[in-house]
C-alpha cells in the first residue's frame, strides 16, 4: 500500500486544525488538512507547545555562555507532524510565531505520536524552507519526538521540550542529549528571516539549510565527518556548516555567528557579493571587498537580532568568548576597509538610536531595496562600501546628507562607486618609512598597449589584506584575442595572479604557479575589472620589515 | 628545527595513563627560523586547505588572524609516543598572541598547554607536541588562540586530528528512515502529557 493510499485512508479518520501564525506559514504536506471538526464527540483535540532550552551568554565580559542562565524558549514557526504507530504522517502543522503552541483534532482514542522537526517553512506570501541538518549523518534532518500514546477519549496536551543536554554536575555535555541545538540554531534562522518579512510580505527564499552537529569541530578535512574547520556559509553547496564540538567551539546558541553566516547567504542568493573571503578581523585592514562582506554580516546580525553586542562563545565549557559592539563607532581602524567601518554605518542607518554623527532612523527596508536591487545587483564596479552607499544615495535621495556624516565619521568619503577623491590610504608612520605605495586610488585604468606599474605589500598582512591586490579597469575594449603580462620589475621571490570580472562574475582566471610573472592570452570584448594580487606575498612579524613587490601589468593586441 | 632555548617553555605532563587515556608532552617555542617555518607549512596537514590561488578562500566568521598546520603524517602506533609540530601562522602582525593546548574531553593528558609570546619576531610559532595513547583511537586536541592587535582581542579554535592504531570508521549516529523515505535524526523529547 502506497503512502498516498494510506494518507487519502486516514483523512477520513483523522481531522486537523491548523494553528497557523501571522507568518508562520501554511500547512504543507498533502496530508489530512484543516478540515475541523471540533463538534464531533468522535474528536477529540490535542495540542500542546514545542520549547527549548536557550543557553544565554554571561551578562559580562567575555560573554561566554553562561549555564547558570538557561530560558526555555518557544519553538517557533517549526513544523509538527502527527505520525500513527506505524509511523505514518496523518497532519501537519506548524507552531504559533509567538508561543510555539500547536494543535490538532484527532479520533479519540487513537494511538499517535507528535514530531517536531527542526525547519521553518512557508509556502505562501512570503516563501522560505531551511531546515537544519546532521553533516555527520547524510545530512538528515533533526526532529524532536514524542511518545507513542493513546490520545483517550478527551481533550489532552502534549508538551515537547528539547534540552541543552548541559551536565551541571559534571560542568560538561552529554553530546546525545544536547537535542536543544537544532532548535535553537532554527530559531535564530527564524528570527533573522522574519526581519526581512517584515519589509518585504512576499519575498522569497531559496530553500537552504544548517548543517551542525556534535562533532564539527575546527579542523580541515572531510565534512561527513564534522571536520569543518569553522563556522561558514559555502556559495557552491548555498548552505551554512555550524561548529558544535563542545570544549573547543559551539555555536548553537552564538545566536550573531548564525546571523552574520545567514547574511553571507542572503547576499549569495538575493543579492551580490565580490568578497574573496578568508580571514578577517575587527582590527584588520582589508581587501574593500571583505570588508564590506563581512560588515554586512556583522551589522545585519545585530539588526535582526536586536542586539548590537556580537557574541561568539568558544573554549573550554563555552566560557571564552570573542565579542566587540556594532554600535561602536570609535573603531580601532577606520577606513573603507574596514569591516568594522561597514558594520558602524550599515547598523547606524537602520538603529533608532542617534549617537555621534548617527541622525538615521531608517529600518532595514532601505538596506534591503539597494541590497536586492537591479542596479547593485549588476553594477560594474566591486561590492564596497563605496558602491552601496553611492547605491543608497541615489535610490534616497533624502538620505545624502546625513549618509555622508556616518561615512565621514569612519574616514570615508563617497562620492561614487570607485571612491572618487577618497583620501584614506590607510597608510601609517610605518608605511610611509618603508616607502610603501598608497593603494590609492582604489582603480586604476589600463589600456590596450600601455603598461602599468603595480606594487604589492604585505603591510597589514597576507591574501586578503590592504594593499595586497590592486584593482583596474579596462574599457569598452574591441573583440579580440590579447596579451595579459604581469611581470615581476622589484622584489623578491613572487607569484602573479590576475582575475578579471564582468559585472561582478568572473571571466578570466590567471592563477599559475609560475614564478615572478603571469601571462596568458584572452579573447576579450567589452569592460573588464581586474584584480592583481602575489600569492606568494607571505605575513609578516610584527617587527619585521615590509615587502614590497612591484609588478608591470600590460594588455596588448595579441 | 631551529628553536631559541632561551625562548622555549616545555612541559612535560604526567598524568594517569587510563586504558584510553592519552599521554601529552609538548614544548612551546618560536621559530627564530621564518624559511624553516615556511618550510614546515609547506609539508605538514595533508588536509591544509591552501586557497593561495584561488579568487575566494570562502566565508569564515570572523576571528583570530591565525592559520595552523602540522607535520602529523596522520598515523600512530599505540603505546608508541608520536611527535609533531603544531605551526601557528599569524596573518598579520599582533603585539601578542596565546596559545592553549588541551586534550578531548574524557582523556586524561595532565591539563592544558599555556603558551605564550610578545610581539612575535617571525609570522610563525611553532610548537612541538608529543602524545601517547595505549588504545586505538581516533583523538582531537583542542587549540585555543587568542591574539591582541592595537588594543583588540580576537580568538580562534582549532582542532588537530591524531590517530591511533587503526580504528574503526567514526560511529554513525542512528538514522532512522520515515515512511516518505526521508532520512532523520531523532531526539527525543522531554514530554508531559495531561488532560
Amino acid at each position: 500500500m502506497t503512502v498516498a493510499v494510506i494518507r487519502n485512508l486516514l483523512v477520513f479518520l483523522v481531522y486537523t486544525s491548523l494553528v497557523a501564525c501571522g507568518g508562520g506559514g501554511s500547512s504543507s504536506g498533502g496530508n489530512g488538512g484543516n478540515t475541523g471538526g471540533g463538534t464531533d464527540p468522535s474528536m477529540v483535540t490535542l495540542s500542546g507547545t514545542i520549547t527549548f532550552d536557550k543557553v544565554n551568554h554571561n551578562s559580562e565580559s567575555p560573554y561566554g555562555l553562561d549555564y547558570n542562565n538557561i530560558t526555555q524558549e518557544p519553538a517557533r514557526g517549526v513544523t509538527v507532524v502527527l505520525l500513527d504507530s506505524a509511523d505514518n504522517e496523518l497532519s501537519r502543522t506548524v507552531t504559533h510565531e509567538e508561543d510555539g503552541s500547536y494543535s490538532f483534532q484527532v479520533s479519540a482514542n487513537s494511538t499517535v505520536r507528535v514530531r517536531v522537526r527542526a525547519e521553518i517553512i512557508s509556502t505562501s506570501g512570503a516563501q522560505y524552507d531551511f531546515k537544519v541538518t546532521d553533516n555527520t549523518s547524510g545530512n538528515s534532518i533533526y526532529v524532536l519526538q514524542g511518545s507513542l500514546v493513546s490520545v483517550g477519549s478527551a481533550d489532552s496536551t502534549r508538551d515537547l521540550h528539547a534540552g541543552s543536554g548541559w551536565n551541571a554536575t559534571t560542568n560538561s555535555y552529554n553530546d546525545s542529549a544536547r537535542v536543544a541545538a537544532p532548535f535553537a540554531i532554527i530559531d535564530t534562522i527564524y528570527t533573522t528571516v522574519r526581519a526581512f518579512v517584515d519589509v518585504d510580505p512576499d519575498v522569497i527564499f531559496p530553500a537552504s539549510e544548517v548543517r551542525w552537529s556534535t562533532r564539527n569541530r575546527s579542523v580541515f578535512g572531510n565534512l561527513a565527518e564534522g571536520e569543518i574547520f569553522t563556522s561558514f556559509y559555502t556559495s557552491g553547496e548555498k548552505v551554512i556548516y555550524l561548529l558544535g564540538a563542545a570544549d573547543s567551539d559551539t555555536d548553537e546558541y552564538d545566536s550573531h555567528v548564525i546571523a552574520h553566516e545567514w547574511g553571507h547567504y542572503f547576499e549569495d542568493n538575493l543579492s551580490r557579493s565580490d568578497s574573496i573571503g578568508g580571514n578577517h578581523t575587527q582590527s584588520s585592514k582589508l581587501d574593500m571587498r571583505l570588508a564590506f562582506g563581512e560588515g554586512w554580516g556583522n551589522a545585519l546580525a545585530a539588526m535582526a537580532l536586536d542586539d548590537s553586542l556580537y557574541k561568539d562563545s568558544l573554549g573550554n565549557m563555552q566560557r571564552s568568548a570573542i565579542s566587540f559592539d556594532i554600535e561602536n563607532n570609535e573603531n580601532l581602524v577606520k577606513g573603507w576597509y574596514s569591516e568594522a567601518s561597514v558594520q558602524s554605518i550599515l547598523y547606524d542607518i537602520f538603529d533608532a538610536l542617534d549617537d555621534g554623527s548617527d541622525t538615521l532612523s531608517d529600518g532595514l527596508a532601505s538596506i534591503y531595496d539597494v541590497m536586492t536591487s537591479a542596479s547593485y545587483r549588476s553594477a560594474e564596479f566591486f561590492t564596497s562600501i563605496h558602491l552601496f552607499l553611492t547605491e543608497l544615495k541615489s535610490a534616497y535621495p533624502s538620505l545624502e546628507i546625513p549618509i555622508d556624516a556616518l561615512a565621514a565619521e569612519q574616514e570615508i568619503h563617497v562620492e561614487d562607486a570607485v571612491g572618487t577623491n577618497e583620501a584614506n590610504s590607510g597608510s601609517t608612520r610605518e608605511t610611509v618609512n618603508a616607502g610603501v605605495d598608497s593603494p590609492l586610488p582604489i582603480y586604476r585604468t589600463i589600456q590596450i598597449g600601455t603598461s602599468e606599474t603595480v606594487c604589492l605589500n604585505n603591510a597589514f598582512g597576507e591574501r586578503n589584506k590592504l594593499g595586497n591586490r590592486a584593482y583596474f579597469k579596462l574599457e569598452n575594449v574591441p573583440f579580440g584575442n590579447y596579451d595579459l603580462a604581469i611581470v615581476r620589475i622589484s622584489g623578491g621571490l613572487t607569484n602573479p595572479d590576475v582575475f578579471g570580472y564582468q559585472g561582478g562574475d568572473i571571466v578570466i582566471v590567471g592563477n599559475s604557479s609560475v614564478s615572478n610573472s603571469e601571462l596568458l592570452v584572452q579573447t576579450l570584448s567589452g569592460t573588464y575589472l581586474f584584480d592583481v594580487t602575489d600569492s606568494r606575498l607571505g605575513s609578516r612579524g610584527i617587527n619585521e620589515s615590509i615587502t614590497q613587490n612591484c609588478f608591470s601589468f600590460t594588455i596588448a593586441n595579441s | 628545527m631551529t628553536i631559541e632555548l632561551s625562548k622555549v617553555v616545555c612541559f612535560i605532563m604526567f598524568g594517569t595513563v587510563l586504558s584510553t587515556g592519552t599521554l601529552l608532552l609538548a614544548c612551546s617555542g618560536h621559530s627564530s627560523n621564518t624559511e624553516k617555518g615556511a618550510m614546515a607549512l609547506a609539508s605538514t596537514d595533508k588536509h591544509h586547505h591552501d586557497d593561495s590561488h584561488s579568487a575566494s578562500e570562502g566565508y569564515m566568521k570572523p576571528g583570530a588572524g591565525v592559520t595552523f598546520t602540522n607535520d602529523y603524517d596522520g598515523k600512530s602506533n599505540p603505546g608508541v609516543m608520536e611527535s609533531f609540530t603544531l605551526s601557528a601562522k599569524l596573518l598579520q602582525p599582533v603585539d601578542n598572541v596565546q596559545f592553549s593546548i588541551s586534550s578531548p574531553d574524557n582523556i586524561l593528558v595532565g591539563g592544558e598547554i599555556q603558551y605564550s609570546e610578545v610581539s612575535p619576531q617571525s609570522n610563525t610559532i611553532e610548537i612541538p607536541i608529543s602524545v601517547l595513547s595505549s588504545e586505538e583511537g581516533r583523538y582531537y586536541l583542542n587549540v585555543q588562540v587568542v591574539t591582541n592587535a592595537s588594543g583588540y582581542q580576537s580568538s580562534r579554535a582549532h582542532a588537530v586530528k591524531v590517530v591511533f592504531g587503526n580504528p574503526p570508521a567514526m560511529k554513525s549516529k542512528t538514522v532512522h528512515t520515515t515512511a516518505d523515505g526521508e532520512s532523520i535524526v531523532i531526539m527525543e523529547a522531554q514530554e508531559t502529557i495531561s488532560e
